[in-house]
C-alpha cells in the first residue's frame, strides 16, 4: 500500500513539474515582452526606451531563458511565482486573495451539481414509465450542450432582474451565492449526471439487485442502499477533472456575477498577458488536480471493497 | 467547457484521469461485455436521433453552401434597420449595424464548424497516435507519453486553451489549434485503453502465438478493433469543441469582427441583452442545437452497455 | 447652475468662433442627457442644486457601480480609468482646470508663474493644507513627490512611474516653505495643464509617510495618505473600494464653488464588469448610481427617469493613426480616401448615442486650440474617395480589391474593445471601405500585440488618448516623440514637421492657438496622419444622487455630490 501511494505521489509530482515546464515554455517564450503590456498600446511609442529597459530589468525579463527557468522553478518550489506585471503584487498574494471567493463558489456549485446529478440519476432509474425516464434522461445531455457563457446572463436576467429573487451582484451572504453557484453548477452537473445515470443503470442490472429484491426490499430501498453507493463511487475518480472544470467555469461566471476570484484573475491575466499570474494559476490548477486525484487514488481502494485487491497486486 | 468530462471511458472502469492505469483498468469487475450496433440502424428506430442527424446535416450544409440559405450579405451594414426585432423576413432580427443575424449565423457556421473540424482532427490524429503507441509499445514509452497526457489533463480545457491562445495569439486558427491540443488527451486515453484491452483479447494473442509480425498485428488486429470507441468520441468532441471555440470567441480570443463566428455573435449581443435579446439568444440556440445533436449522435455510436 | 449651459455655449463660442454650430450640439446633447449637475456657476457661488432636488443634504453613503477597479491604491501607479477616478477623490492638484474653457484657477497653489522659455515654473502654495495624517502640505512635499514620481526609488521598490509623463524634468527647488520652483531641461508648455490633470499620468501628492513606505506597504489603505476630500479605508481588489469623508477638508478649488468638506459620509465603489448587469443593478435599485454606462443604454435609462451625467472625453478623438512607413498607407491618396470614406456625420445620426460626438478634428471639441475640419479635410464623400483611388492608379482586381503595381489594397488595423461604439463605427468604416475596394482587417483587442509588430504590420492603429491640452498631439504624433504615424526618418521635410510640433511647447494660452492650428493643419490637410471616427464620452447614471461632477479630464469628483433621503 505504501509503495502504491509513493508511486502515485511520484507521478503527481512529475505532472506538476511537467505543467510548470510546459507553461514556462508557452508563456515565457512568447514573442512579446510582458513589459510591453504595461503600457496602453497607443502610448507605448512615447515611452522612454531607458525607462522601458529599467522596468524590464526590475521584473527580470532581460536574462537568458534557462537562467529564468531555473530561477523560477526554484522560486516556484517555495511557492513564489514572481510578481504580477499588471499590479506589482506577488502572484501568490494575488491568487491567495482570489482563491477563497472561488473556493466558496466552487464548493457551493459542487454540492448543487452533485445533488442535482444524483437526483436525475436516481429518479430516472426509479421511474417505471419509459416515457418519463427518457424525458429525465434527456436533461443531462441538454446541460452538457448548453453554451455556458450565455447561461449566466440568462439566469441573472430572469432571477435577478425580472423576478428579483436574488441580487445581481454577489456581495456577502448566502443569497448572493445562489445564482452564481447555480450558473456554475449547471454545466458541471451535466457530465456528472450522465456518468451517474449510466452507472445507476449498470448497477441496477447487476445480479445483486435481484438478491436484494428477493430479500423483500422495495425499489427505492434497493436504489438507496446498494445501487447508490456502488454507482456513485466511480464518480469520485472524476474528482480531479470536476474540480478543474469548476475552476475553468469560474472564468465566465465570476465576470458576470462580479465576483473577484480565480476565474476573473485568469481572464484578466490572459488578456493582459500577465505571464507570472497566468503561470501561477496554471500551477494552482495543476496542483489541485493532482492532489484531488492522489487522494482519490489512495483512498479509493479503501472505500470501494471491490478494488481492495488491486493495490496489493501492485505492491507484489 | 465541459470538454472532457463526458467520454465513454468515464463509465468504463474507474480510473482517475491521471491514471489510465492498466492494473485498475483490467481489474474492474463491473465492465460488462460489449455489443455493437450498426451505424445507421438506430436512426430508423429512434426519431430523436433522426432529428439530430438532420440538425448536423443542416449545419454542415450551412457551412458548405451558406449562400443557398440566405440571400442577404452577412457583412454589409444597413443603417435603416438597426436593432430590428425578429420578423418574417429577418427571423433572428438585426444587430447594431443593421445586419441580419440569421444570415450572420448561417455564415458563421463556415467559420465555427471549419475551426471545429480542425480542432477535432488535431485531437484525433495526435491523440490516437499517442494512445496507440503508448498502449502497444508499453514500457518507458507508455510511461512518458502518459505523463504528457497527464499534464494536458491537469489543466482544464478552457484554461488550457486560454493559455495556449495567449501564447499563440488571437484568431480562429489559433483557437482551433488550442482546442485541438487540449483535447488530445481524451483521444489518447481512450485509444490506449482500447489497445490494452484488444491486445489482451484471445484472437490477438493467438495471432502473436502463431508468429505474426508485431506491426502486422498492430495494423490488422489492434487498430481496427480499437477504433470504434475512438470514433464514437469524434461527434462528442465535435460538440464540445464547438462549445470551446464559441466560448473563446465569446471572450474575444477568436475570430476578429466583423466575422460572424458563433461565440462572437453571442458576445455582440451581450451588452444589449436587455433591449435586443435576439442578437445573443438566436445564435446561442443554434449552438445549443448543433452541440446537442452531435452529442446525441455520439451516444448512438457508443457501444451499448447495461440494461 | 441653471446658467451653466448658456455659459458653456457662450464661452466656447468666444473661444472657438470657427465652430458655432458645434457647441450648439454639445449643449443640446447635454440637455437631452439632462446634464444638470455641475456644482456651481462660473462665478464661484455655491450651487443650490437647482433642478435636482433642493438643497444639498449632508451625510449618507453612495454605492457607485462601475466597470473597472483601481488596479492599485497608489495614486501614482493608477493609470487605468477607474484608478484615476478613484484617486481623484483622495488627492488634490496644484491647479484646477475649467472643463469648458480649459483655463486654470487656484487649488493647492494660489499663484503660479513661469519664465519666458517655459522651462521654469514657480508655484506659491496654500498654507492651510494638511495630509490626512495631520502633516503639513508644503514646498518640500511637492519636491519629494515630483522627485519620486520621476526617479522612482529602487530601495523601496518604487518604479519611475512618472518618467514618461514629466518629460524633460530636471529638478524641483524649495524656494520657501510654501514656494516651489520646478525646472525642466527643455521648454514644457504643457506642465501647467499637467499640474491640473487628473487622468492618466497625473501628479498626485502623497504624505511623507507614504513616500517612505515600500512599494508593498504603500498598497495598504492606512498608508495611502493624500490631501483630498476623502480618504481610502477599504480595498478589496476588483470588488470594492471604500472612501470616507475628511471632516477637516477646506481647500476645495474656488472654481468648484464648494466650501468645506464633502457632503457624502462614504462612497463605496463597486465593480460590476458585465455591462448588462451594471445597468440591471441600476434599474433594479441595487445601486443608486453607476458609471461606464453604455451608449446603447442611454435612451432607455433616460426614459426610465435616470439622470445622466455625460461629458465628452477631452483629448484625441477616437480614430486611426495611419502608418506612413508601410505600403500602401504611405500613399497619401490612400489616406485621403480612407478619411473621405469615413461617414462621421452619419455615425452621429445612426450609430452613436446622445453623449458621443461627431469627430471634427484630431482633437475633441473642448480642448483649447481645437479647429473644426468637418467641412474641409474631414468631409465625408465616398465618391471622392473612389476618385482619389482611381486617380492614384489603384485599380479594382479580380476579387474586387484594388491593387497597384502588384500591391493589394489590403490593410490591417487595430480597434478598441473598451469603448463599445468604437467597434460599431470601425466596422461601419470597414464596410464602407470594402465597398470601394479597400480591404481592412481589424484586430479589436490589440493589447497583446507588441509595439514593434504594430509598427511593422499594422497600417491603422487605434488611438484615443485623453488629456485636455493640445500637448497630447505632441506626445502622440510628433515624429521625434511618440511618432504615432510612424513617419520614417527619411520623410521629406521631416525637420519642418518636427519643428511645427515642437513649437507647441513654447507657448501657453492664446499665444498657443495659432501653433495648435498649424499642427492640426499639418495632421489633417498636409500629411493626413489620422482618420478620426468620433468623440467618446463618459456617462454616469443615477437616481436620487445629485451633482456627480466630471472634471476637465472627465474624471469624477465627489466633493459636491449628495444623496437625497438620508
Amino acid at each position: 500500500m505504501l509503495t502504491y501511494a509513493l508511486l502515485k505521489l511520484g507521478r503527481a509530482l512529475i505532472v506538476v513539474w511537467g505543467a510548470f515546464t510546459a507553461s514556462f515554455i508557452l508563456l515565457y517564450l512568447m514573442p512579446a515582452s510582458p513589459i510591453e503590456l504595461l503600457f496602453p498600446p497607443n502610448e507605448r511609442a512615447s515611452i522612454d526606451p531607458q525607462a522601458f529597459k529599467e522596468m524590464e530589468r526590475a521584473y527580470g525579463f532581460d536574462r537568458p531563458t534557462w537562467e529564468q527557468y531555473l530561477d523560477r522553478l526554484l522560486a516556484g518550489l517555495h511557492g513564489d511565482f514572481g510578481t504580477s506585471v499588471g499590479t506589482g503584487k506577488p502572484v501568490i498574494e494575488a491568487i491567495g486573495e482570489a482563491l477563497p471567493n472561488t473556493v466558496i463558489l466552487a464548493a457551493a456549485a459542487l454540492v448543487l451539481a452533485s445533488l442535482f446529478a444524483l437526483s436525475v440519476a436516481w429518479v430516472a432509474t426509479y421511474l417505471e414509465s419509459a416515457w418519463l425516464r427518457n424525458l429525465i434522461s434527456s436533461v443531462p445531455p441538454l446541460l452538457v450542450s448548453f453554451p455556458s457563457f450565455l447561461l449566466g446572463l440568462i439566469i441573472i436576467k430572469i432571477f435577478s432582474f425580472q423576478l428579483g429573487w436574488f441580487p445581481p451582484i454577489s456581495g456577502d451572504g448566502l443569497r448572493g451565492l445562489v445564482l452564481p453557484a447555480a450558473a456554475l453548477a449547471i454545466p458541471v452537473s451535466g457530465p456528472i449526471a450522465q456518468l451517474l445515470l449510466r452507472n445507476f443503470q449498470t448497477e441496477y442490472s447487476s445480479p445483486y439487485v435481484l438478491t436484494s429484491y428477493s430479500k423483500g426490499l422495495r425499489k427505492g430501498q434497493v436504489l438507496n442502499t446498494e445501487v447508490l453507493r456502488n454507482a456513485s463511487l466511480p464518480a469520485l475518480t472524476q474528482g480531479g477533472i470536476i474540480v478543474g472544470e469548476l475552476l475553468a467555469g469560474a472564468v465566465i461566471t465570476e465576470t458576470i456575477f462580479s465576483r473577484a476570484g480565480i476565474g476573473r484573475l485568469t481572464e484578466e491575466a490572459v488578456r493582459a498577458q500577465d505571464v507570472p499570474v497566468v503561470q501561477g494559476i496554471v500551477m494552482l490548477v495543476a496542483v489541485c488536480f493532482v492532489t484531488v486525484n492522489f487522494i482519490v487514488d489512495v483512498s479509493y481502494p479503501l472505500v470501494d471493497p471491490r478494488l481492495k485487491a488491486i493495490p496489493k497486486g501492485v505492491t507484489a | 467547457m465541459t470538454i472532457r468530462l463526458d467520454q465513454p471511458s468515464a463509465a468504463d472502469p474507474p480510473s482517475t484521469a491521471s491514471g489510465a492505469d492498466p492494473t485498475l483498468d483490467a481489474a474492474t469487475p463491473s465492465a460488462p461485455p460489449r455489443r455493437r450496433f450498426g451505424v445507421f440502424h438506430p436512426i430508423v428506430t429512434q426519431p430523436g436521433l433522426a432529428v439530430a442527424v438532420l440538425v448536423v446535416l443542416l449545419a454542415v450544409a450551412f457551412c458548405v453552401i451558406p449562400a443557398a440559405f440566405t440571400w442577404m450579405n452577412p457583412y454589409v451594414p444597413d443603417t435603416s434597420a438597426i436593432l430590428a426585432g425578429p420578423s418574417a423576413t429577418q427571423p433572428f432580427g438585426t444587430d447594431r449595424l443593421g445586419r441580419d443575424v440569421y444570415t450572420r449565423t448561417v455564415y458563421g457556421a463556415v467559420i465555427t464548424l471549419t475551426a471545429t473540424l480542425l480542432a477535432v482532427s488535431i485531437a484525433f490524429f495526435i491523440g490516437t497516435a499517442l494512445g496507440l503507441v503508448a498502449g502497444f509499445v508499453r514500457g518507458i514509452v507508455d510511461l512518458v507519453l502518459m505523463r504528457v497526457v497527464d499534464v494536458l489533463l491537469s489543466v482544464p480545457g478552457l484554461l488550457l486553451t486560454m493559455v495556449i491562445v495567449s501564447a499563440l495569439g488571437y484568431g480562429t486558427t489559433n483557437v482551433a489549434i488550442a482546442v485541438g491540443i487540449s483535447s488530445v488527451a481524451n483521444f489518447a486515453r481512450v485509444m490506449r485503453a482500447e489497445v490494452l484491452k484488444v491486445t489482451q483479447a484471445d484472437f490477438v494473442e493467438a495471432a502473436a502465438s502463431i508468429g505474426t509480425h508485431r506491426v502486422a498485428i498492430l495494423l490488422r488486429h489492434v487498430l481496427p478493433n480499437s477504433m470504434s470507441s475512438v470514433l464514437a468520441l469524434i461527434p462528442l468532441q465535435f460538440g464540445s469543441s464547438i462549445l470551446a471555440i464559441a466560448a473563446l470567441g465569446f471572450l474575444g480570443f477568436g475570430a476578429p469582427p466583423p466575422q460572424p463566428e458563433w461565440g462572437l455573435l453571442v458576445a455582440e449581443g451581450r451588452d444589449v441583452l436587455a433591449i435586443a435579446p435576439w442578437i445573443s439568444l438566436f445564435p446561442g440556440a443554434v449552438i445549443l442545437s448543433v452541440v446537442l445533436a452531435s452529442n446525441r449522435i455520439s451516444r448512438a455510436l457508443q457501444p451499448v452497455r447495461g440494461l | 447652475m441653471s446658467t451653466d449651459l448658456t455659459v458653456t455655449s457662450a464661452r466656447a463660442g468666444a473661444l472657438l468662433s470657427s465652430a458655432p454650430s458645434r457647441r450648439g450640439f454639445l449643449a443640446l446633447a447635454g440637455a437631452t442627457a439632462s446634464l444638470l449637475l455641475i456644482g456651481c456657476g462660473p462665478d464661484g457661488e455655491p450651487a443650490v442644486g437647482a433642478g435636482s432636488g433642493g438643497a444639498p443634504v449632508k451625510g449618507g453613503t453612495l454605492k457607485f457601480a462601475w466597470l473597472g477597479a483601481p488596479e492599485s491604491l497608489d495614486p501614482q501607479i493608477n493609470s487605468s480609468f477607474a484608478g484615476a477616478n478613484f484617486s481623484n477623490n483622495i488627492v488634490d492638484r496644484l491647479l484646477f482646470q475649467d472643463r469648458d474653457s480649459g483655463e486654470f484657477s487656484p487649488w493647492l497653489a494660489t499663484k503660479w508663474e513661469h519664465n519666458d522659455d517655459l522651462t521654469e515654473y514657480t508655484f506659491t502654495l496654500r498654507e492651510d493644507v494638511t495630509f490626512s495624517d495631520g502633516t503639513k502640505f508644503n514646498a518640500t512635499s511637492v519636491k519629494n513627490n515630483l522627485d519620486q514620481f520621476f526617479h522612482g526609488d529602487e530601495a523601496l521598490g518604487i518604479l519611475p512611474n512618472g518618467k514618461s509623463y514629466l518629460g524633460p524634468y530636471k529638478e524641483t527647488e524649495v524656494v520657501g516653505d510654501y514656494v516651489v520652483k520646478v525646472r525642466f531641461t527643455a521648454p514644457n508648455a504643457s506642465f501647467l495643464q499637467l499640474s491640473a490633470h487628473s487622468g492618466t499620468g497625473n501628479i498626485s501628492f502623497l504624505a511623507d509617510k507614504t513616500l517612505k513606505s515600500s512599494a508593498e506597504d504603500r498598497l495598504k489603505p492606512e498608508n495611502v495618505i493624500g490631501t483630498g476630500p476623502f480618504t481610502v479605508t477599504e480595498y478589496e481588489p476588483k470588488v470594492r473600494t471604500v472612501i470616507v469623508r475628511r471632516d477637516d477638508y477646506k481647500w476645495a478649488p474656488a472654481a468648484l464653488g464648494h466650501e468645506g468638506p464633502a457632503y457624502l459620509d462614504k462612497i463605496e465603489f463597486i465593480t460590476i464588469p458585465e455591462a448588462s448587469v451594471r445597468v440591471g443593478a441600476l434599474q433594479s435599485g441595487d445601486v443608486p448610481a453607476a458609471f461606464d454606462i453604455l451608449p446603447t443604454d442611454e435612451k432607455v435609462l433616460t426614459a426610465q427617469g435616470f439622470e445622466l451625467t455625460a461629458r465628452i472625453n477631452p483629448g484625441f478623438t477616437l480614430g486611426w493613426q495611419f502608418n506612413l512607413s508601410l505600403a500602401p498607407t504611405n500613399d497619401i491618396n490612400v489616406r485621403r480616401a480612407i478619411v473621405a470614406a469615413t461617414d462621421r456625420p452619419g455615425f452621429k445620426k445612426t450609430l452613436l448615442s446622445d453623449s458621443e460626438g461627431e469627430a471634427r478634428s484630431v482633437l475633441t471639441d473642448g480642448v483649447p486650440g481645437f479647429v473644426d475640419y468637418s467641412q474641409g479635410a474631414l468631409k465625408y464623400d465616398l465618391d471622392l474617395a473612389k476618385k482619389l483611388l482611381d486617380d492614384a492608379g489603384w485599380q479594382p482586381g479580380a476579387d474586387g480589391i484594388r491593387e497597384k503595381d502588384g500591391v493589394k489594397l489590403k490593410l490591417k488595423g487595430t480597434g478598441n474593445i473598451l469603448v463599445p461604439d468604437a467597434r460599431v463605427t470601425y466596422e461601419a468604416t470597414q464596410a464602407a471601405l470594402k465597398s470601394i475596394g479597400v480591404d481592412v482587417e481589424i484586430v479589436f483587442d490589440p493589447r497583446n500585440i507588441p509595439a514593434e509588430q504594430l509598427t511593422a504590420e499594422y497600417h491603422l492603429a487605434n488611438i484615443n488618448r485623453g488629456r485636455n491640452d493640445v500637448a497630447v498631439l505632441n506626445t502622440q504624433l510628433n515624429p521625434d516623440r511618440g511618432n504615432g504615424a510612424v513617419i520614417p526618418a527619411d520623410f521629406p521635410d521631416r525637420a519642418r514637421i518636427v519643428k511645427t510640433f515642437d513649437a507647441l511647447d513654447t507657448a501657453i494660452g492664446a499665444a498657443q492657438a495659432p501653433l495648435a492650428k498649424a499642427v492640426q493643419d499639418l495632421i489633417h490637410e498636409e500629411l493626413v496622419l489620422v482618420d478620426p471616427q468620433f468623440q467618446t464620452s463618459q456617462v454616469a447614471a443615477a437616481k436620487g444622487v445629485h451633482n456627480i461632477y466630471l472634471d476637465a479630464a472627465d474624471r469624477l469628483i465627489f466633493l459636491d455630490t449628495w444623496v437625497s433621503g438620508t
